[in-house]
């Protein structure tokens, strides 16, 4: 009886000694690291999840073969990041971009506007606009008074947390106003979670704003039906007097889904020039070498069923920023605010 | 990166060992007289995995799991259903820069009849039916280390069979397990706030194949409480969406509880 004790127990613990052993092997090596096939590997990722190609009239096929032999043919990290990413720009998506580790920074397309439109100086507008002028404690907003009555925000992102704490700390420091400038201009986006919650902070009632389209199958006309995007009324201090938006060309992603939300409340007019057009959603991926990739994944529509992506968002009262110490989209916020 | 597999799980096992051999008893039937049995376990593993739908790179790394189990002895039947979760803390295992975390919780149903007695050693075969959900947290590795969720849902059945022995007043049972088959839930990307309608796909030999082994040891059949110890290795690989491919073992303690008499 005592042997068989002892033989149990040996093979119980042999068992699972070499279950154990085995475990990392069984599981194989992942993907192979080679540049071919990680440029394969890429290319297939792209091919089954963008959004856009029918959209955009792209030819992943055509733009694959032509890329495909240079992927082959490279040697260092440097040239292979070179060629990714030219293959990417051809996309002309803000939402698609390559991040090599140790071979450069971001890589992706840049829009002509982002080079060409000039910047918004928050400093001259806080200098020159502002009576009084805050920063909330976390720093995503800035604001103050423009005139009597007209309160100011400004937000540069959407990204990172504790934005209902300081959406209440903004809104209960210009708790006065009778009108809202809300300054989205250069905001490059972040959350979109975020944006539609601090759209809310000046909603009426749940309003639909928009529709995605979530590429959904191999194809690339597989997508999935409209699924509604909505805002509604949160947070502990709201708004609900005229707002003014102001938007430019370097408003994208994030930013143009507040726009969107702020655009469908009746008290809302958008104000400046059209924003970026880039509505992608990205999803993250990774290569086999650990760099990462980002692919539009979705369609985006206006609440009119219209797609925005590339074109961008038209404000109500067009407005050019000059390159003056002017600001005339402010001004012209400020006009429409005092009836003028 | 490796991790040290081999001496930890033998040192669990030595552990599990001493479990049994320290039992001073005479050996107890291979069918234990109470018809109802409740145990509780806790235990950790190790696991590796691939998951295409979140990254084409192997992660592994330490698990923790609780389960639950209940057993039921309806005459030649043995009926159990268990329930288990776990929480896997992965880390890429080349040198490059991501981590996951795995969070999983299932059902399963085992239904097995006596088929066959060998002296002391009772085989048993049936029928697994297994469910379970699959939440992996991907950080990737690019600058602002973004995290992404890939959520999947797998509802399995196969044959069991199980070979059950007294073994120091206790009793020592092995398990095995495959999937022939299910239901698959694998969104085409990862979660997102826009929610699509519930898809669900079937699975075949084909692009469905796994394996559940499972050593049991509880102490004290004889007796309304014991002590469980418990190995499991569980190799599952799914081919029919988004690849997925996974390797745990685990290795568990807990007790038992029994009451009823068998037959009732």
């Amino acid at each position: 009886m005592r042997a068989r004790r002892k033989i149990a127990a040996v093979c119980l613990a042999a068992a699972a000694t070499v279950s154990g052993c085995a475990a990392s092997d069984l599981i194989g090596p992942g993907a192979t690291a080679d540049y071919s096939s990680m440029f394969e590997d890429m290319w297939t990722q792209f091919d089954l999840h963008y959004s856009y190609f029918d959209l955009r009239g792209v030819d992943w096929n055509a733009i694959g073969a032509r890329y495909r032999p240079q992927a082959g043919a490279v040697t260092t990290d440097v040239q292979f990041a070179n060629v990714l990413g030219s293959m990417l720009k051809e996309l002309q998506d803000l939402h698609v971009s390559l991040t090599p580790t140790g071979a450069g920074g971001t890589v992706r397309w840049y829009s002509p506007y982002e080079t060409s439109e000039p910047t918004v100086n928050i400093n001259a507008i806080l200098g020159k606009y502002l009576t009084s002028s805050f920063v909330t404690t976390g720093g995503h907003i800035r604001g103050g008074f423009v005139a009597p009555g007209i309160g100011y925000v400004r937000m540069a992102s959407f990204s990172e947390s504790g934005w209902d704490a300081e959406m209440d700390d903004a809104l209960g420091r210009l708790s006065g106003a009778t009108a809202m400038i809300v300054d989205v201009r250069d905001n490059l986006g972040g959350s979109k979670t975020t944006a539609t919650a601090i759209a809310g902070r000046f909603a009426d009632r749940e309003r639909t704003f928009g529709y995605v389209r979530l590429r959904n199958g191999p194809k690339h006309s597989d997508f999935s039906a409209d699924i509604a995007e909505t805002v509604k009324p949160v947070g502990a201090k709201r708004f609900t007097g005229q707002v003014y938006v102001l938007s430019n060309r370097r408003c994208m992603s994030s930013a143009e889904d507040f726009i969107l939300a702020m655009r469908v409340l009746p008290q809302t007019t958008v104000v400046g020039d059209t924003t970026a057009g880039a509505s992608g959603a990205p999803l993250v991926r990774e290569l086999a070498n650990g760099w990462t990739y980002t692919i539009s994944q979705w369609i985006a529509y206006t609440v009119d069923h219209q797609t925005f992506e590339g074109v961008g968002l038209i404000p109500d009262v067009t407005v050019k920023l000059g390159r003056t110490a002017t600001d005339e989209v402010i001004e012209r916020a400020v006009a429409l605010a005092q009836g003028r | 990166m490796r991790f040290p597999v081999t001496s930890m799980t033998a040192c669990l096992c030595a552990s599990l060992a001493s479990v049994a051999a320290a039992q001073s008893r005479p050996s107890a039937p291979a069918s234990p007289p109470f018809g109802h049995e409740l145990s509780i376990t806790t235990g950790m593993g190790f696991t590796d995995r691939i998951d295409a739908s979140a990254s084409p790179r192997p992660y592994g790394g330490l698990a923790n799991g609780v389960g639950l189990s209940y057993t039921f002895r309806p005459g030649a039947w043995t009926l159990t259903t268990r329930a288990q979760g776990s929480i896997a803390s992965l880390q890429p295992r080349d040198d490059f820069a991501g981590s996951e975390h795995a969070y999983a919780g299932g059902l399963a149903f085992d239904a097995q009849r006596t088929v066959a007695q060998f002296g002391p050693v009772t085989m048993r075969a049936g029928l697994t039916l297994e469910s379970w959900a699959d939440a992996l947290r991907h950080r990737y590795g690019d600058q602002s280390s973004t995290t992404s969720t890939f959520i999947s849902a797998f509802g399995t059945a196969g044959p069991a069979v199980s070979l059950s022995m007294p073994l120091g007043g206790g009793t020592l049972s092995g398990l095995a397990s495959i999937p022939l088959g299910g239901l698959v839930y694998q969104p085409y990307a990862n979660a997102r706030q826009e929610r699509e309608p519930i898809r669900l796909t079937t699975a075949g030999p084909t692009s469905l194949r796994g394996l559940d082994f499972g050593l049991r040891y509880e102490s004290s059949a004889s007796r309304t409480f014991g002590i469980v110890a418990e190995y499991r290795f569980r190799g599952f690989d799914y081919t029919g969406g988004w690849h997925a491919r996974s390797i745990t073992n685990t290795t568990s303690i807990g007790i038992v509880t029994r009451f009823g008499r068998k037959g009732q």
